[in-house]
């Protein structure tokens, strides 16, 4: 079992990568290969969710616990929500950018968490409470639409005739509103778990940093000279925001969530 | 006159509140980094909040005076009168949140107390209630996994009413509601029991990790270092695990300023102290400590919260849907007509 989950680790990582390859040679030359970067897309999310379900399966609760997990969820909402996008808006330009933010954030879990791929945890008694799922689940989804839409502002300021500021206006609005809901769900499970709903702990200061940064460029977005450039800037710099609250709070600040 | 009116609209201005949420961000990451246990309560960082609740306040009236405005003209679109009701929601949401939070900040009580496994508590005695009463811990326990590690904490607590006795449980997750307050299972630890022959304190049998015992025969002392559940020397003077499967008492022996020896202890084993003096370690009790919390503002913060959800939320289905509709390309659907 172990090295099936290790086999299946690195080779969605693999598929990540190529997916990454082929959608930058397609969209950048006359070979068509844009049909097989999204296929290699759709076997790599498959991969991806197959970890998820044998996780789920094996630990007997949802894959949303600790730092492994997170990374799953993270690149196949990414991922999920990138395919969506790419049907929707008919447009594959932002796949070479998105594949290669899912390759960099697989890559997290060789680089700084390999034992976790075959460890499970007992769950402490402070994260055994029904508003954790919830407040996990929403929070991901916020940081994967705020990936997507980083990658669309990305592609608008190097290439200028690249315009779809309404849908990263309308993905970050999606991240905005469960971003919003993370944040009050995770405030209700504290005021539960420790008679507080708000402490000012590091992960809790970082998320509202977040969700600042993208109300700005919510208020901002009527003014005509804040929008284009200066707000995918915005966005951009809002998505940084996001990994230093996913991985740099946990690596270099000390939380306080923890019991006793 | 003018000079009132020129300061609310600086105060409510959306600019303002802008450049205020920039300010609230900035220091808030980098009060992360400096001393994050202080720095949130300063008063300078208050007032930050303090401005963004004024700002915020004000610019809910206003939007909600120029909304009953626009409607009572009677000619207002669907579209305009959801995404203004939602924004409403959701801002005057937000308004709410901060109330219950300055309410909290002035009328809130919250402290931790130690209560040993057996002992009652009034609630009187810690925090202003009106509607004291008193709670005692039967027991504290510890439900465990396979490995050792815990599951849940809980304190058995009754309390008595009138002249009925009711039991309650209260674990991490699952706090005790009870005459508007709130207790919390906050953490827990032991007391060890001791007997000797010659102690100076001989009222004193239940001794509290740290602390130093004094006898009658000797200028020795005995310093009750740890109490370690599950001893394994790989783990040095930590507990394997929280579950009692090999239970040692970590102590030292001293004289004066020296420290003479330190030892491992099982329980009723004999620690000869001196020529007359010898003392044993006969049980653990342990002592749960419970958060008693009372939060007046708890209930504006939660409508707000509601609020601001369905605020949210609404206010996204309407982007969603008007720019599947319209298929228009302007952001957000901001144009309405009525900006
Ligand atoms: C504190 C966090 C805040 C959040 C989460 C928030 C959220 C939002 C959102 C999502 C919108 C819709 C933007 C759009 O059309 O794309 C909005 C609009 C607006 N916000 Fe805020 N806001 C906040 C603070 C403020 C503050 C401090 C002010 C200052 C007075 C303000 C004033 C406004 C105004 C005037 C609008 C436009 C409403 C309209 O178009 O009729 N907001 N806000």
């Amino acid at each position: 079992m172990d090295i099936i989950n290790e086999l299946l680790i690195y080779s969605t990582l693999g598929l990540y990568a190529i997916a990454a390859i082929f959608y930058y040679l397609g969209n950048k030359n006359k070979i068509n290969l844009l049909p097989a970067a999204f296929g290699l897309a759709i076997v790599a999310l498959g991969f991806n969710f197959l970890s998820l379900f044998i996780r789920t399966v094996a630990s007997g609760r949802l894959p949303l616990h600790n730092g492994y997990e997170f990374v799953l969820c993270f690149t196949f909402f990414t991922v999920l929500m990138y395919l969506f996008y790419e049907k929707y808006a008919g447009d594959t330009k932002a796949g070479t950018i998105v594949m290669l933010v899912s390759t960099l954030l697989y890559l997290s879990i060789p680089l700084l968490m390999p034992y976790h791929i075959n460890y499970i945890g007992n769950v402490m008694p402070a994260l055994k409470s029904p508003w954790l799922a919830v407040h996990v689940i929403t929070a991901i989804v916020a940081y994967s639409a705020f990936a997507l839409a980083a990658g669309l502002a990305f592609l608008q300021i190097k290439n200028k005739t690249f315009t779809k500021d309404n849908y990263v206006y309308r993905i970050v609005i999606t991240g905005f509103a469960t971003l919003s809901l993370s944040i009050v769900l995770g405030a209700i499970w504290a005021e539960q778990a420790w008679g507080r709903y708000w402490s000012w702990d590091p992960k809790e200061t970082w998320a509202l940093v977040t969700w600042i940064v993208y109300a700005i460029y919510l208020h901002l977005n009527r003014y005509k000279n804040w929008q284009g450039s200066r707000a995918n800037i915005l966005v951009i710099v809002g998505f940084i925001i996001v990994l230093f609250t996913f991985f740099g709070v946990n690596y270099l600040l000390s939380g306080l969530h923890s019991y006793a | 006159m003018l000079k009132i009116k020129q300061v609310y609209d600086f105060l409510s201005a959306m600019k303002t509140g802008i450049f205020l949420l920039m300010i609230i961000g900035l220091i808030s990451a980098i009060g992360t980094v400096i001393n994050p246990n202080h720095f949130f309560h300063t008063t300078y960082f208050k007032a930050l909040l303090l401005l963004l609740f004024i700002n915020l306040g004000f610019c809910t009236i206003n939007q909600v005076s120029k909304f009953i405005k626009v409607v009572s003209k009677g000619k207002s679109k669907k579209a305009y009168l959801s995404r203004q009701i939602s924004l409403l929601m959701l801002h005057l949401g937000i308004v709410l949140i901060l109330v219950g939070g300055i309410v909290n900040a002035y009328n809130g009580q919250s402290l931790n107390i130690k209560i040993v496994q057996g002992d009652s508590i009034n609630t009187a005695d810690i925090i202003n209630t009106k509607n004291p009463f008193s709670l005692t811990v039967n027991k504290f326990v510890i439900d465990f996994y396979d490995d050792g590690s815990p599951s849940q904490y809980i304190s058995e607590v009754s309390i008595k009413e009138k002249d009925k006795l009711n039991h309650y449980s209260i674990s991490v997750n699952h706090p005790l509601k009870y005459q508007g307050i709130k207790a919390y299972q906050h953490s827990y630890g032991y007391m060890v029991k001791v007997f000797s022959n010659d102690l100076l304190d001989s009222e004193r049998s239940l001794v509290a990790e740290g602390q130093t015992l004094a006898f009658n025969n000797t200028t020795r002392t005995i310093n009750l270092y740890r109490y370690i559940p599950n001893y394994d020397m790989r783990y040095g003077m930590n507990s394997k695990t929280a579950r009692p499967d090999n239970p040692k008492i970590i102590y030292s022996l001293n004289e004066g300023e020296e420290m003479l020896g330190i030892g491992l202890a099982d329980f009723d084993e004999e620690i000869v102290v001196d020529d007359n003096t010898s003392l044993t370690f006969t049980s653990v009790t342990p002592y749960t400590v419970l958060t008693i919390k009372s939060d007046p503002g708890l209930w504006l913060a939660a409508i707000g919260s509601i609020l601001f959800m369905l605020g949210i939320c609404w206010f996204w289905l309407f982007v969603s849907q008007r720019n599947r509709k319209s298929g228009n390309t302007t952001q957000g659907g901001i144009n309405n007509g009525h900006n």
